[in-house]
């Protein structure tokens, strides 16, 4: 059963869960009530990057532009074979990560924070990032309302 | 059908149409752009470096044989087009639905 060939076959899925996963865990660890608060916006902005990328997906191998390995996938396939499940999981796991980010990210150029500290902003809790590199900037009700 | 038409039909025009319904919005967040660009660049590079002719490929008949690190150079163009086209997409929405702090 737990052949070395058999565990290969979740090269791409290990690969997705430790990359992805991992980056989405940071993201949500360092902000989850900022993104809680969006988390419409972050399924919605998924289902549509997810509508209109695995049908592409799904064409692009049925008409063999490009292919995948069959030793390191799991060969769960939907839609007639064409539309594998890690490249499912891919689109939702990306969109949802660069989605939660970029919210991140504009958030703390709304509130001055320099562009070249919004890297940080990955783990770095938005309000000490603020307080630490942009204080003359007002900050939200939000924050006022939790340190009143 | 090549690649670079796949991205240019399917990811460029509507990163145009969008950058054009909001172009002050994506303006005032171009570092948020710019950024999430950088660091899809940096975690996806790697990763396809790993994997591209051992996990997945491309046929020769739809790129253009050029690489860099080792990789397609339309893969690459995918990574900073996928970054600005989401990352827009989640700009749009959230200026749509007003959730600021």
């Amino acid at each position: 059963m737990f052949t070395p060939e058999f565990l290969l076959r979740f090269t791409y899925l290990v690969m997705e869960a430790y990359i992805i996963g991992g980056v989405t865990v940071v993201l949500w660890l360092a902000h989850f009530r900022f993104l809680w608060e969006r988390r419409w916006i972050i399924l919605l902005g998924t289902l549509l990057v997810s509508a209109y990328a695995l049908p592409l997906d799904a064409v692009a191998v049925a008409n063999s532009w490009g292919g995948f390995n069959s030793a390191y996938i799991s060969g769960i396939y939907f839609f007639g074979d064409s539309l594998l499940l890690e490249e499912i999981i891919f689109w939702i796991g990306t969109a949802s990560v660069t989605i939660s980010a970029v919210l991140i990210f504009a958030e703390l150029e709304r509130r001055g924070v320099p562009r070249w500290v919004l890297p940080v902003g990955v783990f770095l809790p938005i309000e000490w990032l603020a307080e630490q590199t942009a204080p003359d900037v007002q900050h939200s009700p939000d924050f006022l309302r939790r340190i009143t | 059908m090549s690649y670079f038409l796949i991205l240019l039909s399917f990811g460029i025009a509507p990163l145009a149409l969008m950058w054009l319904a909001a172009p002050r919005l994506v303006w005032r967040h171009r570092g948020a752009l710019v950024v999430i660009v950088i660091l899809i660049l940096l975690v996806s590079i790697p990763w396809e470096m790993a994997a591209i002719d051992r996990v997945w490929f491309y046929s020769p008949r739809v790129i253009v044989g050029t690489r860099l690190f080792n990789l397609p150079i339309e893969e690459l163009t995918f990574f900073v087009i996928d970054g600005l086209l989401v990352g827009t997409l989640a700009l749009l929405l959230e200026e749509k639905f007003h959730v600021h702090s």
